[in-house]
């Protein structure tokens, strides 16, 4: 079985197509996707313009994660839940989208910038916050990441408008 | 992707690109009716589709042939009194939609014409007369 002979039987499941023929769980869970991403990716954002020095100056780093990067999860934890169901209710149109595996693809950038800075960056915070001076790489993290989550952001619309 | 994965790809992606779009890709000064068959109609979100075919013989040559007729979600659709047994594959259909500009064979639906002749539209494109603002959507 194909992937593709997958998704098809996939979007045909009962469960699928009930989403797909839902007056009230589509548009729920389509708009949920979107709000979550001022959660998720807009505390992100927060943090990103901190490392880069150009919002929040007079506050340490580190306490604008602690306070803000929480709050980021749960956002993310919904764009991750409602996108699974969204994914499934259109699972063939979804993947042959090249939109589609764009996003995917700048998905796991972003992991991986986020996994390099928790590893190489985030133990040693407290130190730099005291020298006022964020470390180029962390810099760099802040940067990429803006980019990357801009790029997700314009490729998961560009998706929907070929669906 | 092996082949046939490829070619199903190029097929569907060869097929009109419908989505949440704006309205760009369609001719909205453009009316045209399509009168056919039902071939398949899919009540489903982001977007409503009626597969039309008109067969040789009608009015309107250039509408020959099986057009993807675009609709829109099923609620703001189902605020203007479609439901999802407003058509079934095989039912007469006259249905006035703007093609798209680059003449593949789909539309954005204006309005379809019941057998008694009620109009049953896409969104609030009324025309004036019946309270509408008289444009389209």
């Amino acid at each position: 079985m194909s992937i593709v002979s997958w998704c098809h039987w996939l979007q045909n499941t009962p469960f699928a197509t009930g989403i797909r023929q839902s007056d009230l769980f589509f548009p729920l869970i389509e708009g949920s996707h979107i709000i979550a991403l001022s959660l998720s990716v807009g505390l992100i954002v927060v943090f990103d313009l901190r490392l880069l020095r150009v919002a929040f100056r007079g506050q340490p780093a580190s306490l604008i994660m602690e306070q803000f990067v929480p709050f980021s999860l749960p956002g993310f934890v919904i764009m991750f839940a409602t996108g699974v169901l969204l994914f499934i209710s259109q699972a063939e149109k979804v993947y042959l989208n090249p939109f589609f595996r764009f996003k995917l693809a700048f998905l796991v950038l972003a992991g991986i910038n986020a996994s390099v800075y928790q590893v190489k960056y985030y133990p040693k915070m407290r130190e730099w916050d005291k020298s006022g001076l964020v470390p180029w790489g962390a810099k760099l993290s802040g940067a990429l990441s803006l980019l990357v989550w801009a790029a997700v952001i314009a490729l998961g619309r560009t998706m929907a408008y070929e669906l | 992707m092996n082949t046939k994965t490829f070619a199903l790809a190029s097929l569907l992606m060869a097929m009109p690109a419908f989505g949440h779009h704006s309205f760009a890709m369609f001719e909205l000064t453009k009316d045209v009716t399509y009168e056919g068959t039902v071939v398949e109609y899919r009540w489903e979100n982001p977007h409503t589709h009626i597969i039309v075919k008109v067969d040789p013989g009608a009015a309107d040559p250039s509408t020959i042939g099986t057009w993807d007729v675009e609709g829109g979600a099923t609620n703001i659709m189902g605020r203007q009194g479609w439901t999802r047994a407003t058509f079934k594959a095989g039912d007469h259909v006259k249905i006035v939609a703007h093609p798209m500009k680059d003449g593949t064979k789909g539309a954005s639906l204006f309005y379809a014409v019941l057998p008694d002749g009620k109009r049953l539209y896409h969104d609030i494109a009324r025309p004036k007369a019946e309270g509408g603002a008289g444009s389209n959507p």
